[in-house]
């Protein structure tokens, strides 16, 4: 018991009034911000966007084509279609990884009607292509978007996912009906996202203007890598943490990004590119300031260092992964969980002397994380 | 008291020993007497400063079991419904925050009856209101003689006495939504000794509607059996010594999940599906030992020896794997990808993909609450001042052990299935309190003039260990509270009063490391009227908080992993006043109208501006008001009293408050409605022993969103009826 303490200093100490301290409280450094800002979002965040909507139109226009062709013929190849699906979801993969401003606005919205996952529920997709039921705007997200695409041009068989199968399912001409079902998603998504890179185009001028607020929104954004790569695309899906199957050291396939299409290594790819773009501000156009350099501007230059070197390393890791994502999480798992390992290398900073260091928030879901 | 009434009252302290009981003194002011089973009390029952009283006959005749609905007629003291039936109570007093009646001292007979009221005050039980004799509502200097927070007040449930005689007593009642009580007690008296045994057994199937018509409601049963023994009444040092031993339990089916607004709109008793699994279930074993001593007749010395062991596990949907955010989502349940998970929560759609299994996260608890205090009253005169000593001391040790795993549901079909995904411990931590608290407060009484001076002390001794993080805190830091209070009696019936203390509020354990115990300076002056038709007290009160503390819970809207936190909120003024009359007046032969009123107007304003993680504040503005606090807070009550029945009707009004802190004259803040209800209670004396009542609360019908936290809009109770018959022998 430590009750010999003299109780009047302690009656003193427990008097003494402290500060409040606030997150938002003015740094003193001499970092350009709004610099920053507007290189990212003219040399990164709109050529993404602009990239999301040139692909999904181009998707919308192949699912037209073979639409077409499996009007003539039924066994017409989906090639073609899936080709522009991968470069679409590509091209998302890259944006998906820095989602603020536009895409994020109102409950990400939009970014939700482009590329829902983790949200699809299958039978409730089959159930539209089974009545024809194509009003997509008027679908709940997880009944479009890249996500039900991606089902509807690999499934996984002519079955129906619906524990009780649709009333003309057995009827149906599914490759046509899925085909239809798919290219009014695509002219859905495509929309969206036309309608994403107008907003970009605006909001880029008005991003700059936002200073250190508009730093804290990409950096929030950042926390994808912790959040949905680390945590999800890889944590959950390898079975290295807490997942829907409750395996553990195994693969748990309903936790597998584009499973359908098998694209998961492409996605993780794409979106360890972003992280490292958005975080050197080196993109593929010019290269400019970003956190790396707003850590030398105050004196933690060897932070930046080290958290670059750990994206590096993660995407060494990842390109060495074999492009089937499955196949790496069936047959390459001490790969998939040492690639884990070195994003957590990255993130762990992130969450902790990264953001203390240039006084920002973090975002409310990741900051009781327990890593 | 005066030190003529006090005189006369000691004077009858042996006759008191006779009838060898401890029923309740007469009400404040006046004149003590005699009679079967009293007993004297020496203890100062007109301290300086407001205090309030509800007396049995008062708690009888409401026939509550909602401590919410007991202390809502109490100046001064504000309370947040959460379930309809105050199974855990919200109670603050004069701006203290209400939440789980963390910032308030909740004692029964003078022990701190909170699961473990240094390290985890939140008051996740409290004594059945029912089976209390009286309650003591102590604000402004007095409190600082009880602990550990001081800042709003205190309240101390009384049980009932031991009776004097061979006695029983029995209550039953049935009412509305298959509501029953049993209230049993009986005891059997010695010429030294006694022995008394209670019983209490609460139902009900609840008034929320789930939607696949499950029991939403709860039981609970309270058993306790005290004995006791003393010395011969001859002897010139008198001795009692009582040993209670009590055990309660409880399972209500009881969630934090609320309602969209438009839901509540169409029907606001409906639970969605979501929390048809939700339940909480508790027992708590208690022991006591009480020991007094009566030096002579003016000199006494109570010391008691407590242990309380209090288990909870609540077991709730809190939200779902992909969207924790349960508040937003309700709030909200159009937006981005919330109307899946709303579809889901509710049972509309089934679970179809990993993001939408629901977490149900249990908290399971294990708290210890143990001690040994000793209070001195004394009354001596030093030339023509009166002196009332009142001092005691206190070793009180609590710990919370907190442990909280989540497992996953899918929604199918309407049912909720467990999934695949593992059970998560995402909490294990101990926390626990060792602290010494000392008081002593003389008031001195000269001639109209009384004055009263105070300090407490308290040393806290605590340590925080988070299993799953390895995290070791530990610290100890002491508190002087001092208080004091002056009183002029005008005129035989007019006092004037003013008062001023330091309010506390310990920091708990799980703390973050820079969190600093709450502080205040609590002001309050006013007048007290007192004569044989009327009684009133008018009084203003400020109290400037060096920094306000904002306690995490799920109650409070934190998320699981933030709960025990505390945020500090910096300065806040908050400034107001209370009115609180009662008086009876005859009408005819035999017939009188009583009537009371208690009246709160409170203002309360941030002084700082700051950006808070703690859910109930958020982004401050200088100027801000809390949340949860109504500006205006009113009941009346009249009725008609004969020696055969009486009638009363009752009516409250809440003005309404804000979620998070905000300004009320801004419409974008969320908020909470205002309330006006009416409540009639009826008695029928058919027999000397026996009675018949009935009780129908909130008589309209009228129901609003009284709470929006943890997750959605939640209603008051809605009309409930009730039927009881009371006999004693």
């Amino acid at each position: 018991m430590r009750f010999v303490a003299p109780l009047l200093a302690l009656t003193a100490a427990c008097d003494s009034p402290a500060p409040i301290t606030g997150k938002d409280a003015p740094s003193d450094d001499v970092f350009d911000r709004p610099a920053m800002l507007g290189h990212l979002a003219t040399n990164l965040l709109v050529p993404m966007q602009h990239d999301v909507a040139v692909k999904t139109a181009a998707l919308a226009t192949a699912l037209g084509a073979h639409c077409d062709a499996l009007d003539l013929d039924v066994t017409a190849s989906p090639v073609a279609a899936r080709a522009a699906f991968a470069d679409a979801i590509d091209a998302w993969q890259s944006a998906d990884a820095l989602v603020f401003g536009p895409a994020a606005m109102d409950g990400n919205v939009l970014r939700d009607r482009i590329y829902s996952w983790p949200l699809l529920a299958p039978c409730n997709v089959d159930k539209d292509t089974a009545a024809s039921s194509f009003a997509i705007a008027d679908k709940p997200i997880n009944q479009r978007s890249l996500t039900a695409i991606e089902y509807l041009l690999y499934p996984p068989s002519t079955a129906s996912l619906c524990p009780i199968e649709p009333a003309n399912w057995p009827q149906l001409d599914k490759p046509r009906a899925r085909c239809r079902h798919a290219l009014a998603i695509a002219q859905d998504v495509a929309q969206n996202a036309a309608a994403l890179e107008t907003a970009w185009q605006a909001y880029a001028t008005e991003l700059p203007a936002m200073g250190h607020a508009g730093v804290n929104l990409v950096s929030d954004a950042m926390f994808y890598s912790d959040t949905m790569v680390k945590d999800m695309k890889l944590g959950e899906a390898a079975g290295i943490v807490v997942n829907a199957c409750g395996t553990a050291g195994e693969i748990c396939e309903r936790e597998v990004e584009l499973r359908f299409s098998d694209r998961g290594t492409f996605a993780l790819r794409r979106n360890l590119a972003t992280l490292r773009a958005a975080f050197t501000g080196t993109t593929t156009s010019a290269d400019g300031p970003s956190f790396d350099d707003f850590l030398r501007a105050v004196d933690q230059g060897a932070m930046a260092d080290r958290m670059v070197a750990h994206i590096d390393a993660t995407i060494a890791k990842l390109a060495a992964l074999p492009d089937s994502y499955l196949g790496a999480l069936t047959t390459k798992y001490a790969e998939v969980a040492a690639t884990h390992a070195a994003l957590r290398e990255f993130t762990t900073e992130l969450k902790s002397q990264f953001s203390a260091v240039l006084v920002l928030e973090i975002p409310d879901d990741v900051a009781t994380d327990n890593d | 008291m005066s030190p003529r009434t006090t005189t006369s009252a000691l004077a009858v302290t042996l006759l008191s020993r006779l009838a060898f009981a401890d029923e309740p003194p007469p009400p404040e002011g006046a004149p003590e007497t005699e009679g079967e089973g009293e007993e004297i009390e020496i203890v100062d029952r007109a301290p300086p400063g407001a205090r309030a009283e509800i007396g049995k006959e008062e708690l009888e005749k409401d026939e509550h079991d909602d401590l919410h609905k007991v202390l809502g007629r109490t100046a001064g003291v504000y309370v947040r419904d959460e379930d309809g039936f105050g199974l855990r109570p919200n109670i603050g007093m004069r701006g203290a925050a209400a939440d789980r009646s963390a910032k308030i001292t909740i004692m029964e007979d003078g022990v701190l009856s909170g699961p473990a009221p240094y390290t985890a005050p939140a008051a996740y039980y409290v004594p059945l209101v029912t089976r209390m004799s009286r309650i003591e509502v102590t604000k402004g200097p007095s409190a600082i003689r009880f602990g550990p927070a001081t800042v709003g007040g205190a309240i101390d449930m009384r049980s009932e006495p031991m009776p004097g005689e061979r006695s029983a007593y029995v209550d039953v009642a049935g009412g509305t939504y298959r509501y029953g009580k049993l209230h049993a007690r009986a005891a059997e008296r010695g010429e030294r000794w006694g022995l008394m045994a209670e019983y209490v057994r609460l139902q009900t199937t609840g008034f929320k509607q789930l939607d696949n018509n499950g029991d939403t409601g709860f039981d609970k049963n309270d058993i306790s059996l005290t004995g006791r023994v003393t010395s011969p009444i001859t002897d010139e040092v008198f001795h009692r010594l009582d040993l209670r031993v009590g055990y309660g339990d409880e399972t209500s089916n009881e969630t934090y999940t609320g309602l969209t607004d438009l839901d509540f709109a169409a029907n606001p008793q409906r639970r969605y599906l979501g929390s048809q699994l939700d339940q909480m279930t508790w027992d708590r074993l208690e022991l006591r030992a009480s020991h007094r001593v009566e030096l002579d007749t003016r000199t006494r010395i109570d010391t008691v020896g407590y242990r309380h062991r209090f288990q909870r596990a609540w077991g709730k949907v809190d939200g779902f794997v992909g969207q924790r955010d349960l508040y937003g989502l309700i709030a909200n349940p159009e937006r981005g990808a919330n109307s899946i998970y709303y579809q889901v929560l509710t049972g509309m759609a089934d679970t179809s993909a990993p993001e939408e299994e629901l977490i149900r996260g249990t908290n399971d608890r294990a708290f210890t609450s143990q001690g040994v205090q000793s209070q001195l009253q004394l009354e001596r005169d030093t030339g023509p001042v009166a002196h009332h000593v009142d001092a005691g001391v206190r070793i009180h040790f609590d710990r919370a052990d907190r442990a909280r795993y989540e497992d996953a549901y899918a929604m199918i079909g309407g049912q909720l299935v467990r999934s695949e995904r593992p059970r998560a411990t995402v909490l294990d931590s101990r926390a626990e309190t060792l602290a010494l608290a000392v008081h002593a407060q003389d008031k001195l009484v000269w001639k109209r003039l009384e004055l009263t001076a105070g300090l407490r002390y308290e040393l806290l001794d605590f340590r925080f260990f988070d299993r799953l993080t390895e995290n070791y805190v530990e610290g100890t830091y002491g508190v002087l509270i001092p208080g004091g209070g002056l009183a002029v009696r005008l005129t035989d019936e007019l006092s004037l009063l003013a008062g001023v203390h330091r309010g506390f509020t310990p920091a708990a354990p799980s703390a973050v490391a820079d969190t600093r115990p709450e502080s205040s300076v609590n002001y309050e002056a006013g007048a007290r009227f007192r004569n044989e038709r009327l009684t009133l007290d008018a009084i203003g009160f400020v109290s400037n908080y060096s920094n306000l503390k904002g306690s995490c819970t799920l109650a409070s809207g934190c998320t699981e992993a933030m709960e025990g936190e505390q945020y500090d909120g910096g300065r806040v003024h908050v400034f107001g006043g209370e009115l609180q009359g009662a008086s009876e007046i005859p009408l005819a032969k035999r017939l009188v109208l009583p009537l009371q009123l208690a009246y709160t107007f409170t203002r309360t304003e941030f002084q700082s501006a700051f950006a808070s993680d703690f859910a109930g504040w958020g982004d401050v503005a200088v100027g801000d008001e809390l949340p949860y606090l109504p500006r205006h807070q009113l009941s009346a009550t009249a009725g008609v009293k004969h020696p055969r029945g009486q009638l009363d009707v009752t009516a409250q009004y809440r003005s309404g408050a804000l979620d998070i802190a905000g300004r009320l004259d801004d419409p974008e803040d969320p908020r909470v409605g205002s309330l006006l209800t009416f409540a009639l209670t009826a008695h029928a004396n058919i027999r000397e022993w026996a009675e018949l009542y009935a009780t129908c609360s909130n008589l309209l019908d009228e129901q609003v969103v009284i709470s929006r936290r943890p997750y959605g809009a939640r209603p008051n109770p809605p009309r409930m009826v009730t039927v009881g018959y009371k006999a004693r022998f």
